[in-house]
């Protein structure tokens, strides 16, 4: 949808190397990202100020799941466009793959399509705006969409029985497989795994079951359901990746390498990925082989303290105490800040 | 597909590692039979007072439910333990019945009431307590951690205390809420220093309110707020003088810098130098090491040295400390207890005070309901093996009333080792006393009976204290060393004795505070299961060193760093006709 605001953004345009952008556009279409990327910059390389590039670079670097790159770049593009609604849409989508509903809301704010105000609802119910985001789900036209995130909206405010009867809805527009499957989103999102359990195995989605099995704490029940995942879809990245850290996790780290590896060439931007397998190598004993995996990981998640203090152990185990304290001084000032950012002192 | 930071995190927050954590799944019961037996004997024994300590339906500030400490001492020095309770206080109407306690033991089971004889009647928030002869005079003084200003009381050796606070330079210059209190010899010249943690910096007129805040919520439901978005707190260190007056040497120390939700603080030697360190279990974030440097400064380690965060790098709520070696490889180990949704941990220590996370493979997953408090690293049935102990009990008081599932009042656990090096999780099977539910805090081991194995005493909020009293198997062997010093400290605080029992070596170390903010009794308790002998090799804090080769089980060891053994007493241990 946004791919095509900005075809059209450029024919309006009509600026130079034309061929280059339509390829590239092409290459974006089928999927053939690294082709279109490189049509996309070479066009920037002569125009700066393409708008029409500097939108479909965002959409391929989201494609990309590389939400920081494609946020950065809707950002450049606004400057030159401030009220683009599709790169106000775009760039609030790319937050929201960071969870950071506070900056999406705002930009959602600006819009006025349905989407956008359901969007900017579920912002308000993430941001702890529940009341606001009641009212306003209340007001959308309902889909099974509204019906999930005022069910999630009811749940948080300890309103079980208005959550339940919001689900009930969903049993009337959906098939019951996809019901349930949505029903027990509401209470995975809620943390009440028990009840997510039982409906997700009413739909029958074994990689829910096992990510919600995972949350249970049983462990064994989990691999077993997310290797039945893998059974039916080998490809499944979600399912490797969730089963090759719990195996992390649960000390078995051999028989994590190869899922975690697989998920690696896919998603190569998945620090978690990254984190595990550098973990298991830890566990292996192999630290030199570790420490990469987990530079890489600090390097794409440098405010995440777990992940610098996994490093400062490697270079521990590598005879490096110099480089391991500053690892760990990373950590400490992490921490302070994160508990700085909390204080609520009159 | 829909992988956000969250999914990334979904194995940290949502059933892995150490936050929301479900317990892992508890492996087929051993079939063992565990031989002791706690059954709570505090009603008959005259411990009827309640702990008062804050609201009892609900609780508007967190000052309100951290409880408190208690303490075995022998402040008589008739060879029996006799009791220190520590007591809060209530905001508004505070009850006349709120003040801090101590019983004498009175050889037969019972306790008498000699508060207001001794001297100690005094109302307040206090919360930890440490016991140590700090004057070298021959009789256990008791100092007192509070909200407000911390005391200190000097045994006078005739049953009665006196306030000696402001007379040896530990009148703190402004209020703060001390909690952690140890003395400790930190440069070995035979006078006890005094070690402290602060907890926050707390005011109720600065506080927000229940539910004001996200951080003034639990599950959805308003609740006090704190410690995480209150000002942290901070830590102390004071020197004494060799005459019972201290002075403030935090800053010289390197300590000042710190900050921390404080909580239980310890002294012990991790590294084994023959120089205590000090470490603190702290709320909400990393707990902190101060290695010695053996120049009167400290350096704070705690990320490097494994014990700041658990392995996964995560901050977990600390609250109480066992120290102890678990694993009887010669090495002081610990054991920190932690909020619900959360495991307790595990610290092996590799004999140069670097700690790696024992948690899983010691099977202490398997619990994670309650929040725990006091803690141990204990063999209560005498096997020659230590157990670990957990007194439990929830925060908020009015959570139970719309959330069933987290009541207020929890069972103690007891996580029995087995002949494997892993733990298994007992609770009814250990008797009435470890199954009974109630809202605990502080815990003091110690064998107020004397009859040959340790006993618990427990701190209940707004109910009067447990005292467990242990019937372990009679057939089981023991041995109790109590060390007296002469150029080290009178008490022998840091003194460790290293005992090789079969094929077994156990250390412990003398300590003042330990458990959760409570002081556990001073005579060193090992069990030897089936071993009749043990050698007994005692480092002095002074760095002097005896060796006492078969020793006979199941007596009491009065061992002076100047004459050797004293003493070899068998049950009940009577010093004096």
């Amino acid at each position: 949808m946004t791919l095509f605001t900005c075809l059209a953004l450029f024919f309006l345009q009509g600026q130079a190397t034309p061929q280059i952008f339509a390829d590239a556009a092409q290459a974006l279409q089928a999927n053939r990202l690294p082709e279109a990327e490189a049509g996309f910059k070479e066009v920037l390389r002569r125009e700066p100020n393409n708008l029409s590039a500097l939108g479909n670079l965002g959409v391929l670097y989201s494609r990309q799941s590389k939400p920081a790159l494609a946020i950065e770049t809707y950002q450049r593009a606004l400057r030159l466009a401030p009220n683009e609604p599709g790169l106000l849409l775009n760039l609030g989508l790319a937050h929201l793959k960071l969870d950071d509903y506070s900056k999406a809301k705002p930009l959602f704010a600006r819009l006025s399509t349905p989407q956008a105000r359901e969007l900017h609802a579920i912002c308000q119910l993430q941001t702890g705006e529940v009341a606001a985001a009641i009212a306003a789900l209340e007001q959308l036209t309902p889909t099974p969409a509204v019906y999930h995130f005022l069910s999630l909206a009811y749940v948080k405010q300890q309103d079980l029985p208005r959550a339940e009867a919001t689900l009930a809805k969903l049993y009337s527009v959906l098939p019951a497989a996809q019901a349930h499957y949505l029903e027990g989103r509401v209470w995975y999102d809620a943390a009440l795994f028990d009840k997510a359990l039982a409906s997700f195995e009413q739909s029958g989605n074994t990689l829910e079951i096992g990510k919600t099995l995972v949350s249970l704490r049983r462990p064994a029940e989990a691999a077993a359901a997310l290797r039945r995942a893998l059974a039916d879809n080998p490809n499944d990245i979600e399912a490797q990746y969730f089963l090759g850290a719990l195996l992390v996790q649960e000390n078995e780290p051999k028989p994590a390498i190869p899922l975690l590896t697989s998920v690696t060439t896919a998603r190569p931007d998945l620090w978690g990925t990254h984190y595990y397998l550098g973990k298991a190598q830890l566990l292996l004993g192999n630290a030199k082989a570790a420490l990469p995996l987990l530079e890489t990981a600090a390097k794409r998640a440098p405010d995440e303290a777990p992940v610098h203090y996994q490093v400062g152990r490697a270079l521990q185990a590598l005879g490096r105490p110099a480089e391991a304290r500053l690892a760990f001084a990373r950590v400490a000032k992490l921490q302070r800040q994160s508990n700085n950012e909390s204080i609520m002192m009159k | 597909m829909p992988f956000s930071r969250r999914d990334l995190l979904a194995l940290f927050f949502q059933g892995v590692a150490s936050r929301g954590v479900k317990p892992q799944p508890k492996g087929k019961p051993s079939g063992l039979p565990f031989k002791s037996r706690f059954t709570d004997v505090a009603a008959a024994a005259g411990l009827s007072a309640p702990v008062i300590y804050g609201g009892v339906d609900r609780k508007d500030y967190l000052l309100e439910t951290i409880g408190s400490g208690v303490a075995f001492l022998d402040y008589d020095n008739d060879g029996w333990l006799d009791l220190f309770i520590p007591s809060g206080a209530r905001f508004g109407t505070n009850p006349p019945e709120a003040i801090n306690r101590l019983y004498k033991n009175n050889r037969d089971g019972t306790f008498a009431d000699v508060t207001l004889k001794a001297g100690l009647a005094r109302q307040g928030w206090a919360c930890g307590v440490a016991v140590a002869d700090y004057n070298n005079d021959g009789f256990d003084d008791i100092f007192v951690s509070y909200w407000g200003q911390n005391v200190l009381y000097r045994n006078n050796g005739d049953g009665t205390f006196t306030d000696v606070t402001k007379e040896s330079g530990l009148l703190l210059p402004q209020r703060h809420w001390t909690t952690g209190c140890t003395f400790v010899d930190t440069n070995r010249d035979g006078h006890l220093d005094l070690f402290l943690s602060t907890y926050v910096d707390f005011d109720p007129a600065r506080i927000p309110k229940p539910g004001e805040n996200p951080n003034c919520n639990w599950k959805g439901i308003a609740v006090n707020c704190g410690p995480r978005g209150l000002t942290q707190g901070r830590f102390f260190l004071f020197r004494n003088n060799g005459k019972g007056v201290y002075a403030d040497v935090t800053k010289a120390a390197g300590l000042a810098e710190a900050r921390a939700y404080g909580l239980t603080a310890i002294a012990a030697d991790f590294d084994e130098d023959g120089w205590p360190d000090l470490y603190a279990a702290c709320d909400s974030v990393s707990s902190v090491y101060f290695r010695n440097k053996r120049d009167g400064t400290f350096e704070e380690e705690a990320l490097p040295r494994g014990v700041a965060v658990n392995e996964d790098g995560m901050e977990q709520a600390g609250m109480g400390l066992g120290v102890g070696d678990y694993n009887l490889d010669g090495h002081l180990d610990l054991f920190k207890t932690h909020f619900s949704d959360d495991t307790h941990i595990l610290y092996r220590n590799d004999g140069q005070g670097n700690f790696t996370d024992a948690t899983k493979v010691s099977g202490l997953g398997v619990e994670t309901r309650y929040v725990g408090w006091g803690a141990g690293i204990v063999d209560l049935d005498n096997d020659g093996r230590p157990d670990l102990f957990v007194a439990s009990g929830a925060v908020y008081p009015e959570i139970e009333a719309k959330l069933p599932a987290y009541p207020y009042k929890n069972p103690r656990i007891i996580f029995r080792a087995l002949p494997s090096g892993a733990f298994e999780e007992l609770i009814d099977e250990a008797g009435p006393g470890i199954a009974a539910a109630h809202s605990s805090r502080g815990c003091a081991f110690g064998d107020f009976d004397n009859d040959g194995d340790l006993d618990i005493l427990i701190m209940n909020m707004n109910e009067p204290v447990s005292l467990l009293r242990n019937d372990a198997d009679p057939t089981a062997n023991w041995l109790k060393v109590l060390l007296t010093g002469t150029k080290s400290n009178r008490s022998a605080i840091g003194a460790q004795v290293r005992l090789r029992y079969g094929a077994r070596v156990q250390v412990q170390e003398v300590l003042s505070q330990s458990s959760y903010l409570s002081v556990n009794d001073r005579r060193l308790h090992f069990g030897l299961g089936a071993v009749k002998t043990a050698d007994v090799e005692i480092r002095w804090p002074s760095g002097a060193r005896q060796t006492f080769a078969r020793v006979e089980a199941n007596h009491l060891l009065l061992i002076n760093e100047t004459s050797g053994i004293t003493a070899r007493l068998r049950p009940p241990f009577l010093l004096k006709p």
